[in-house]
């Protein structure tokens, strides 16, 4: 019986040491995908004109997503008659679904990429260069030279045109619960504090924060270090700062002094987008911060009662001088075509087309500014607020990063959990910096 | 039938399949996890090989490692005092004959078993709320009594984990009833006629006849609750996302958060062995501890 049983194991042993042989080689498991076009020599299709289908992976899920994308592949269409796209959904699931198609070199023939899984997907060089692709389109020259960055890789090269002029995160306020509780709108630090202590007297929520979404809490952070320290979170995630230095120092202090004062809801941890957006609208909450995308439509929502805050927490009398500090901006993203695909000359020179369609269309259908200097009219009539910002972004002094443009992906998950931690008060600010310091170290010297 | 069980070749036939099957999805995987989890891997390119770097941060660096072992020690001895503690008062007094309408208390005490995870989250997160803005039924109660103990029952780890270990069990206990129930009703009847005979109380009789003969339940119940314990990740997931910071990490979680948040597979998958190994030392105390000939009638 011994002797049958440890056979069995044997053979299982065997078994998965073979497939174990099998696996592994990611670098090398990288399967062509759909057909069309013309095969040349190196098994890949030029463009001659045949109908082709391309599988593209791409943000399609709510209306205006949609409605951008249906647009700039109907305008693709004018250019590229004989290619279908076939669409597949982008998840909301932190990228998984793509990093698996990666692995198992599944890639779909255009699919959106960010900087950080351009860098990981390309490690092993399986994305096509697209420089010559953009300089053929006009992508090269036409692109706003305020914009041109981030078109290149640190590599110096291109693999995905961006599409959307930088959004930032900002403060919005709530007219309507500042005037009926008597609360002047914040400019700087001191009367950000005091407005959260009345509010907090009076019963109302002083600021709406979705903290179950961590990078939101390391948002606010950012916000409050990039006043006096214009890299935030950037200088964190490049080794150029460390969270023990004055002023980032400083802005943790500074955030735990608000919260003690009663900054946040007893909830924030578990409030979601929605739940934080629903007390800001309905008055419950005098301040919300979102992204600059959400701004058309909480202009459209609140009207006149929306107020535009540039982050009003610098110290007095060094308002106007840290008011283009910006928090969030651009980063390296677009779309991205594998080696791998059948399709790959058709496919690249289609997703830097679709790039820039995909640009015009968001700044026709939804009002913004374009990365392009050339920039189609808006056909949505906008509100004076948006209006505004469009003219203001001319004025951006610099910019941060969005949390999940971080390139340093262990200490951007380590950053949220301290920034959530410090937002509960219960840690000191010399140890939210001593254990964000430890992770720059530990993360830098792997 | 005979000639089938003598056929060697035959036997290897019938067992190969599930073998095979057995090897590609359960052997295979532990395997390749064990090889990762020696590699620097961001589970799309090749790794590096580090030894036993992982293990060695894991185990001294890592302090949300010591925070996930204490959650995953906690979680579980909570929902096994709650689930078998309860479940077992529950059963006996379900199965006793005196009890009328046993059968409506049973399914009612099943129902939050048949509920999702994430409805049952759902739900307890409004009832837990505590924002002046949004007072959720717990706290509401405690306001209706005048007793002050309104709190955020989940901006403290602590506090968190005792209420999400809470959750499991009352999500789960249907499932302990239901089989601490089965357990006792094969409990053959003249066990107890003859304890009665020789005057035992109902009490004496339960702690005497139906605890040992439980035996082989409790430890199948405890090797379902603790190894789900261990394991567990939705509640943290659903209700805190492991926070506030980490307190609410478990090693399940923080397997997840390494690999999927982190892009660090390498160090999730040191994390996932250790939690295997820690899932076989529970199996085998139980099973050294509460076997059936180490209990006393």
């Amino acid at each position: 019986m011994k002797k049958n049983l440890v056979r069995a194991l044997g053979i299982a042993a065997v078994i998965t040491l073979l497939l174990s042989a099998c696996g592994g080689d990611t670098q090398n498991s990288t399967k062509p995908q759909s057909g069309g076009g013309t095969e040349t020599g190196t098994g890949e299709n030029v463009d001659t004109g045949e109908d082709v289908t391309l599988k593209l992976y791409a943000n399609y899920s709510d209306d205006q997503e949609k409605d951008t994308l249906d647009r700039a592949i109907e305008e693709m269409k004018k250019e590229m008659p004989n290619v279908t796209v076939e669409i597949e959904p982008a998840s909301q699931d932190d990228g998984q679904k793509l990093k698996t198609y990666a692995a198992s070199g599944n890639l779909p023939d255009i699919f959106k990429s960010d900087g950080v899984d351009i860098e990981t997907f390309n490690r092993s060089g399986s994305l096509v260069q697209l420089d010559e692709y953009a300089k053929e389109a006009g992508i090269v020259d036409d692109i706003a030279d305020a914009y041109k960055d981030a078109l290149y890789m640190p590599d110096g090269h291109i693999y995905a045109v961006p599409w959307q002029s930088p959004w930032v995160n900002s403060f919005y306020g709530n007219k309507k619960v500042f005037e009926e509780n008597g609360v002047k709108i914040p400019q700087n630090y001191d009367e950000f504090l005091a407005a959260v202590k009345i509010f907090n007297e009076k019963g109302i929520l002083p600021y709406a924060l979705f903290g179950k979404e961590k990078q939101w809490c390391l948002h606010l952070y950012d916000i409050m270090v990039t006043r006096k320290a214009p890299d935030g979170i950037k200088g964190l995630d490049e080794n150029s700062a460390k969270a023990s230095d004055p002023d980032y120092l400083e802005a943790a202090n500074k955030l735990i002094e608000l919260v003690d004062a009663g900054l946040l809801s007893k909830d924030v941890f578990n409030t979601t987008y929605d739940q934080a957006k629903a007390l800001f609208t309905s008055d419950k909450a005098a301040m919300f911060m979102t992204g600059t995308w959400a701004l058309n439509g909480l202009e459209q929502e609140m009207g006149d009662n929306l107020v535009l805050m540039y982050y009003p927490l610098a110290p007095a009398g060094s308002e106007e001088s840290a008011k283009w500090n910006m928090s969030g901006g651009y980063s390296q993203g677009g779309f991205s075509v594998p080696e791998y695909s059948k399709n790959k000359e058709i496919a690249a020179k289609y997703a830097v087309l679709l790039s820039r369609k995909v640009n015009d269309a968001f700044v026709a259908l939804e009002g913004g500014s374009s990365i392009y200097k050339d920039a189609p009219k808006s056909e949505k009539e906008l509100g004076p607020i948006m209006t505004r910002y469009i003219a203001d972004t001319a004025n951006f002094k610099s910019m941060s990063k969005f949390d999940w443009n971080l390139s340093n992906q262990e200490l951007k998950t380590v950053m949220e959990d301290k920034t959530q931690e410090l937002l509960t008060g219960s840690i000191k600010a010399e140890d939210f910096a001593k254990e964000i310091d430890a992770a720059i170290e530990e993360t830098n010297n792997k | 039938m005979k000639n089938i069980f003598k056929n060697k070749i035959a036997i290897a036939v019938f067992i190969f399949p599930t073998l095979l099957i057995y090897t590609v999805v359960v052997f295979y995987p532990i395997v390749q996890t064990l090889i990762k989890s020696l590699y620097n891997w961001d589970g799309i390119n090749l790794g590096e090989f580090v030894g036993l770097k992982h293990y060695i941060r894991l185990f001294t660096k890592d302090s949300v490692f010591k925070v996930s072992i204490v959650n995953g020690l906690l979680y579980p001895t909570i929902t096994v005092l709650y689930q078998i503690g309860f479940g077992t008062v529950i059963a006996l007094i379900l199965s006793s004959k005196k009890i009328k309408g046993s059968r409506v208390f049973r399914s009612i005490y099943f129902i939050p078993s048949t509920l999702s995870t994430v409805i049952v989250c759902k739900l307890w997160l409004a009832m837990l709320a505590s924002d002046s803005s949004n007072v959720g039924l717990i706290n509401r109660i405690f306001m209706l009594l005048g007793i002050n103990y309104s709190q955020n029952w989940l901006a403290n780890g602590l506090s968190a984990i005792i209420v999400m270990a809470f959750l499991t069990a009352w999500q789960g206990i249907g499932n302990t009833i239901l089989l601490i129930y089965t357990a006792v009703k094969s409990i053959p009847e003249q066990y107890y006629e003859a304890a009665m005979l020789d005057g035992a109380t109902s009490f004496k009789a339960h702690r005497h006849i139906t605890i040992p003969l439980l035996s082989e339940t409790y430890k199948l119940l405890l090797i379902l609750i603790i190894s789900g314990g261990l394991r567990a990740f939705d509640h943290m997931y659903i209700m805190t996302g492991g926070g506030p910071g980490n307190a609410t990490s478990t090693l399940t979680y923080m397997m997840y958060k390494s690999a999927y948040i982190s892009g660090n597979f390498g160090y999730a998958c040191s994390i996932a062995v250790t939690l295997v190994l820690e899932c076989l030392i529970f199996t085998l105390i139980i099973n050294r501890f509460v076997a059936r000939e180490r209990i006393n009638f």
